[in-house]
């Protein structure tokens, strides 16, 4: 190789280099705005109305370093609002609000206003799943009211909402009287063969997190001396803005909201939320209370449980049977009844029994009331009988209501904790 | 002319990725839009019969353990019909390389950069393919067994990871819509398995040829194997439906991993598998169609064509078709019918001919 041509060629790789560093579509991490959550509302005009939580890396920034002081001076996000025709063009108006680009790749959670949800969303759905860098992990839920509201909630110790919201859902499995749906298997029960999905209900709270400051406020006059009633006045003034500060809106995420198709047919109260998360096989963990033989209230852990949803064609009729079996720990004895062998199969009777009632409850509001079929139940007769179901498929919207569901729970209780009975005062004779 | 050998281990390794290249991404749609629940099953049956032809094609191709298919056919059919065959077999090569050229920048624009021109990613595939094509079948070779184990690791990977997102209830019922859409179904599949054929233009560069039947088998074999794994994890956990809407069900899949939450968002791994297979698949129809132009033609070496040629490819690939809609709807309804004319039409008739003339060059 001459002199010239590897000359040559040192340039070519030089420029090369150059070429490597930039890219038509690149983007710097500091001209993004990165999108936490966004909430979708119905306006009055009858358009979307899309608000979105931004983060603030350098306030999240200062606030680890422990500096800053500023307090609630500066949030950690803002929010930003604009509305279009069709989703699409709400987002992208945000160009003209935001000095830097949105970034959607870390969005933790989608709300959907309730109106919004009401007409229906599987348009809004149709453009957020054509967006690439929206993840399919992001939780769907529906907001009682207005969804920008939730955004603006605080939720401590956390600086952003929508990342606390997405942080609840996932602990929800410790209670399970919440429900949690991510995108991807949201879509895939909307456009299964019993299209009625479920989504997490998130409600606003507006309640003052910090009582104590307003008492100390009204019986504030005391018998303390002139420096120390101005020391107080002072901590009173400053309690009382505090307070003020404080008194935002939390919220709470418990039942769910229930869909037919893509609208929104109405809510699921914690009892009968649980009852779907049994019916549906979902059920993690959660408290059963029962009376026990005194009387006393006795509380079980339920840990591990398996559904089997089984169509049954008993003489030219449909029956649905839905078999729980379930095991559990107890958890909490309000009285001082000990559990032994001889005792311990009535005891599983009652749970049963509790868990049969909350399954009752789910199908009474979704059968019966809402009429939506989001147990799956036509999507498990598509599955055990193909042939019948087609001939059914168009009629199924009438014959879900007065579909008879048969419903057999089986409870074991399994281990009690660290002890093996009550700290009886006195202890045991 | 090419004088370079490879391993029969070396071209079973090509033949996985280059079947696989974009098939994992863009089948599961077109066979789900057919089969619905039962894809796997398509896939399962378009293997089988994928396997079928491997063991037609390897007769053939062992028949003339020295020879190309370009160059026993004219031997075969005379040398007018040979020379049409050859043309056909060549051109279709040449064809699914300018498809795939295509595919490529596509896949790159929706996914990642959407403002960045296709042609930017289009040319840079054709200068890596004419470069390792330019190379040699040796250098593909040992790309291969460099590339295709990290392929495989990577694939392998994904599918674990997204195993615990699986309802398996979603691929039932089995064939609730009886058989039709199931058959239906796996013409893609046995199209993409039946790209096998290239091995007519391989085994002469084969160090042992006899070989080349089991590495045939086992490429099919493995390529069957994650085709329908893969199938029936994108129906289980994304939905039928689904699968069938998607642009990229594979994509979906990878990107909706979530592991204890530290373990997410593995996307980036989508862009190696997608890059390393559509790579190789472009190497492997480049070089057949290159090779067997310039023995078409009777030239002493295909080289001096790689980049007048490779231009042409990526020309053709821009104007072919004007959207992706229209990618799709040739790629799953046209396509594969084509493809078959070529990949199972052409060996099933050399080996027919070959038997009633009795023509072979083993001695």
């Amino acid at each position: 190789m001459s002199l010239r041509r590897r000359r040559f060629l040192t340039v070519m790789f030089l420029i090369f280099v150059l070429l490597l560093s930039g890219c038509w579509s690149r983007r710097e991490i500091d001209d993004l705005a990165i999108v936490t959550g966004i909430a979708l509302d119905l306006g009055p005009d009858n358009k979307v109305h899309m608000t979105i939580q931004l983060v603030k890396p350098e306030v999240l920034a200062k606030r680890a370093q422990g500096g800053g002081g500023g307090g609630n001076a500066d949030k950690a996000y803002w929010l930003l609002e604009s509305h279009g025709l069709t989703f699409v063009d709400a987002v992208r108006k945000f160009n003209t609000l935001s000095p830097r680009q949105l970034f959607l790749a870390h969005n933790v959670i989608i709300i959907f206003g309730e109106d919004l949800a009401r007409r229906g969303i599987a348009s809004t759905l149709d453009r957020i799943s054509r967006t690439k860098n929206l993840r399919r992990t992001i939780w769907v839920m529906v907001a009682k009211g207005k969804a920008r509201e939730v955004l603006e909630a605080e939720l401590e110790p956390e600086y952003l909402s929508a990342v606390a919201i997405g942080h609840m859902i996932e602990g929800r499995e410790v209670y399970s009287q919440s429900y949690g749906i991510d995108l991807k298997d949201f879509l895939r029960v909307l456009t299964g063969s019993s299209p009625n999905p479920v989504a997490s209900r998130i409600e606003l709270r507006k309640e003052f997190t910090n009582r104590e400051f307003w008492e100390v406020d009204e019986d504030g006059q005391g018998e303390a001396g002139q420096g120390e009633e101005d020391a107080k006045e002072h901590i009173n003034k400053e309690a009382r803005t505090q307070g003020r500060e404080q008194a935002k809106k939390s919220v709470v995420l418990t039942g769910a909201a229930v869909f037919k198709k893509d609208k929104l047919m109405g809510w699921f109260d914690p009892t009968e939320t649980r009852g779907l998360l049994w019916i549906q096989g979902k059920m993690r963990r959660g408290i059963i209370i029962i009376n026990g033989p005194e009387g006393e209230k006795m509380a079980f852990e339920s840990i591990r449980s398996k559904s089997e949803v089984v169509p049954k064609i008993h003489q030219g009729k449909l029956i649905m049977r839905v078999k729980i079996d379930e095991e559990n720990d107890f958890a909490e004895d309000m009285g001082f009844v000990p559990l032994t062998p001889e005792n311990i199969p009535g005891i599983e009777k009652k749970i049963a029994a509790a868990i049969q009632k909350d399954i009752e409850a789910a199908l009474r509001k979704g059968q019966k009331e809402y009429k939506s079929d989001i147990f799956g139940f036509g999507a498990a007769v598509h599955r055990k009988y193909p042939q019948q179901w087609k001939a059914i498929k168009g009629r199924w919207e009438e014959l879900f209501p007065q579909l008879e569901v048969q419903v057999e729970v089986k409870s074991k209780i399994r281990r009690r904790g660290m002890s093996t009975e009550p700290p009886k005062p006195g202890g045991k004779e | 002319m090419e004088k370079g050998k490879i391993t029969a281990r070396q071209a079973m390794l090509l033949i996985i990725v280059a079947i696989l290249g974009d098939g994992i991404f863009f089948l599961p749609t077109f066979v789900a839009a057919q089969a619905k629940t039962d894809a796997w099953l398509s896939f399962l049956l378009g293997s089988i019969l994928g396997l079928l032809l491997t063991g037609i094609i390897i007769k053939l191709g062992l028949r003339f353990p020295d020879k190309t298919v370009i160059q026993y056919s004219e031997e075969l059919a005379g040398t007018v019909v040979g020379k049409l065959l050859g043309i056909w077999y060549i051109a279709f090569f040449l064809v699914t390389t300018s498809y795939l050229t295509r595919e490529f920048g596509e896949f790159l624009t929706t996914v990642v950069m959407p403002e960045t021109p296709i042609l930017i990613f289009m040319i840079f595939l054709s200068i890596a393919y004419s470069y390792a094509v330019y190379g040699g079948i040796e250098v593909m070779g040992r790309v291969a067994e460099f590339l295709t184990p990290i392929y495989i690791f990577l694939l392998i990977v994904m599918m674990g990871l997204s195993v615990k997102d699986m309802n398996l209830q979603e691929l039932t019922p089995v064939m609730g819509n009886g058989i039709g859409p199931v058959i239906k179904g796996s013409i893609p599949p046995f199209a993409w398995t039946a790209n096998v054929s290239a091995m007519l233009m391989l085994i002469p560069f084969i160090n042992q040829p006899e070989q080349s039947k089991k590495a045939s088998y086992m490429a099919v074999g493995v390529v069957g194997l994650l085709f329908v794994v893969n199938t029936m994890q994108a129906i289980a956990v994304l939905g039928a439906q689904e699968v069938a809407r998607l642009e990229f069900p594979f994509f979906h899949l990878a990107a909706t991993v979530r592991v204890a939450n530290f373990l997410e968002r593995i996307d980036a791994l989508i862009m190696i598998v997608w890059v390393t297979g559509d790579f190789i698949r472009a190497c492997v129809f480049y070089y057949v169609g290159l090779l067997g132009l310039s023995q078409w033609l009777k030239l002493k070496d295909y080289k001096p064509l790689v980049l007048p040629m490779s231009l042409l490819l990526v020309s053709l690939g821009i104007v072919q078709f004007d959207s992706i809609m229209e990618i799709h709807t040739w790629g799953g309804q046209g396509y594969p019918f084509y493809a078959l004319s070529v990949e199972a039409g052409i060996p099933i008739l050399l080996l027919i001919i070959a038997w009633v003339r009795g023509k072979s060059s083993r001695v």
